[in-house]
């Protein structure tokens, strides 16, 4: 019972971790834009990171060791630096814009701007990351991210349209006013925020220090493929609210506030309490995670010691790396750069670096040396090299699309 | 104990005896007879094999450091090598690594609850 | 030998970039990018205004948290700043382009106005004044968006 109940604990801690602030920036934006015409990026892109999650657990329970750590070795320090310093810059931009999405959230809720926010909610960011105990933090926030579950009701009060709704779904593709370029540059943006590359090392270097053995893959494999389909269709949940509310009267979405609104017209103050609480939730559990990400990976690298389980004192320098990618996301933040156009940047560039995370994976996951006969099988190694092909079109053609839409235009 | 440096040895994680991560296998120091004597490990060693421009500035950064030579772990000490190289030694007898006590010195010790 | 090599490089490719932003940004706008920005600027007032309307009318309602709807028309004020910021980078070198700008330009002044309105409203205002006001703004926000589906 202890165990049943231990698993769906962990699926749900999944569920209400996989949305962070790129689901719901690209979600709304291409939703009210596109109706539901994205629909099948998003669970194109949750399968991927299913199909990549695993391996990387995969990796991790039979090895012991993190999926970033196998890296170096396989592709020799020179590669492995570039690909650190990619991983590593890509990460601190998500972080800032996580915690731009925190502070958004606050703003909404208080008169106080966000920026005056963004010092605080870092300062408390570190604090959880110095001492207090994670497990607590993780099942915590990834329980309060459950609240976004009131966007996928409330939908239905909202008289949805459904056989527009439909058209839509079933026919991808631009509607009257916008190009296929902007319909594929929306779909690269969705595609990148559900293959977070943040995930899979904090996946995999959670799992080493919860010391996972063969045994955990079962309740791992149950964490990623039922925790991060359902994951996805929170984010769903913004981009059908958007495409109901926004898409009929030409309008965008270009704010935090016009995202979370539909839950208020839906269920009123109720609604806008669940919602809050879940972007809340949502992007300080992924700020949390990018923080972390960003120490795992340098540390990982360069094979000093890490983790959150490890006392400060006998992690110096993991723990200097992770303060020190704090400020600088606290940096970029005090640019005043908008958080949601620093989003849509971010997006761009991590579909740029999927490469870069995905390729080690997938060698590394076909190692022998690490896996005995756990490698890949046919499936496995199938669904790899597709996804491959695909993240590999997508950062070929994010930036060419982002400078000829203007960003989206 | 017939190893291929490149494929074995080489960026390989070192755990000392309880699991502690030492560092990675940066270089490795060989006798005369091509035999691997010591790992080596470390800021220094790491500039050195990575090379370049790059590789330089890293070394420098180390001496600064007081990081005199590169940390040395002789090959005696190895117990055995899998997915890591796993040392039969713990961490504290080794020579320590100077980032980090410089880091824990100067930053992290001074902020509370960094821990004892 | 190389670093010099590599320097080389790296100073032509900033040269490079350098003068090619230079060139682009300095080149006198055509028909083509008027209207670009001209949409653009539409469409952000568009999206600024109505989400104004929208957030007052569910306030009226109680269907969000006064801070909330002081929050979202501080955001719309913004974009309607900055669509009217962008109309006036560039002067319109024609008359279609020309008579474009007098079209749009009085329209950014009534969307500010009726955000202004608006923010009063959530301040001193009841529910009817608010509702009143939101209604108010239909016609600024139809025109803009005919606007933007003309010219887009």
């Amino acid at each position: 019972m202890k165990k049943f109940l231990g698993i769906t604990l962990g699926i749900l801690t999944a569920v209400g971790g996989f949305v962070d602030i790129g689901d719901i920036v690209s979600g709304s934006q291409s939703g009210a834009r596109f109706g539901i015409a994205h629909v099948w990026v998003i669970v194109v892109g949750v399968v991927g990171i299913c199909v990549y999650a695993e391996m990387a657990g995969r990796v991790t329970a039979i090895s012991g060791r993190p999926v970033f750590d196998l890296v170096r070795e396989r592709l020799g320090p020179r590669v492995a630096l570039v690909n650190l310093l990619g991983s590593y810059a890509i990460t601190v931009f998500t972080l800032g814009a996580e915690l731009g999405g925190v502070a958004l959230a606050l703003q909404l809720l208080s008169s106080a701007p966000y920026l005056t926010w963004v010092p605080l909610v870092a300062l408390l960011l570190w604090l959880a990351l110095w001492r207090v105990r994670f497990e607590t933090l993780e099942r915590i926030f990834g329980l309060a991210g459950l609240a976004l579950v009131v966007l996928v009701v409330g939908v239905f009060w909202l008289g949805p349209d459904v056989g527009a709704l439909r058209h839509q779904a079933l026919h991808p593709g631009p509607v009257p006013g916008e190009t296929w370029a902007t319909y594929w540059f929306f779909a690269i943006a969705l595609f990148a925020s559900a293959m977070t590359p943040y995930e899979v090392f904090f996946f995999s270097s959670g799992g080493v220090e919860e010391k996972w053995t063969p045994r955990d893959l079962v309740v791992a494999r149950a964490n990623v493929f039922l925790g991060f389909p359902l994951g996805g269709l929170l984010a769903f949940g913004f981009m059908v609210n958007a495409a109901v509310v926004y898409h009929p009267i030409g309008m965008r979405v270009d704010t935090l506030g016009q995202a979370v609104l539909p839950a208020g017209m839906a269920l009123g103050e109720l609604g806008i309490a669940l919602i809050i609480l879940g972007v809340f939730a949502a992007t300080f559990g992924a700020a949390m995670e990018t923080g972390l990400s960003a120490g795992y990976t340098v540390a990982q690298f360069f094979g000093w010691s890490w983790g959150k389980l490890r006392r400060p004192r006998s992690a110096a320098r993991f723990h200097t790396t992770v303060l020190v990618s704090l400020l600088i996301g606290v940096a970029a933040l005090l640019t005043t750069i908008d958080p949601i156009q620093l989003t849509e940047y971010m997006l761009i560039f991590s579909a740029v670096a999927l490469p870069l995370t995905y390729i080690p994976i997938l060698v590394v996951a076909n190692d022998r040396h690490y896996l005995g006969d756990r490698v890949n099988g046919r499936l496995a190694n199938l669904m790899g090299v597709i996804y491959l092909v695909i993240v590999v079109a997508a950062a070929v053609a994010a930036i060419p699309l982002m400078v000829f839409t203007r960003v989206g235009g | 104990m017939a190893l291929l440096i490149g494929f074995d040895l080489l960026d390989r994680q070192i755990l000392d005896r309880d699991g502690f991560p030492v560092g990675k296998v940066d270089d490795v120091e060989l006798d005369d007879e091509l035999r691997v004597v010591a790992l080596l490990t470390g800021q220094r060693a790491f500039g050195r094999r990575i090379g370049g421009v790059l590789g330089r500035w890293i070394g420098a950064a180390a001496a600064r450091l007081a990081e005199k030579e590169p940390r040395r772990i002789p090959y005696d000490a190895v117990d055995h090598v899998d997915a890591a190289v796993h040392l039969s030694v713990r961490a504290e007898l080794l020579p320590p690594p100077a980032l980090e006590a410089w880091l824990d010195q100067h930053l992290i010790r001074r902020i509370p609850g960094a821990g004892e | 030998m190389r670093a010099r090599a590599w320097g080389a490089v790296a100073a032509a490719v900033v040269a490079v970039v350098w003068g090619g932003v230079g060139y682009l940004s300095t080149r006198p706008t055509d028909f083509h990018s008027y209207r670009v920005a001209a949409v653009g600027s539409a469409q952000s007032a568009y999206t600024g205004l109505v989400s104004g309307q929208q957030a007052s009318r569910a306030l009226a309602a109680s269907r969000i948290p006064p801070p909330m709807a002081t929050a979202m028309l501080g955001d719309s004020r913004s974009a309607i700043a900055g669509a009217q910021k962008r109309l006036a980078r560039d002067a319109p070198p024609d008359e279609r382009t020309t008579a474009m700008r007098d079209e749009l330009a009085p329209l950014l002044l009534q969307a500010d106005a009726a955000i202004s309105g608006l923010e009063d409203a959530v301040a001193h205002g009841g529910a009817v004044e608010l509702r009143a006001r939101a209604d108010a703004a239909d016609p600024v926000a139809d025109h803009l968006r005919r606007f933007v589906e003309e010219h887009g």
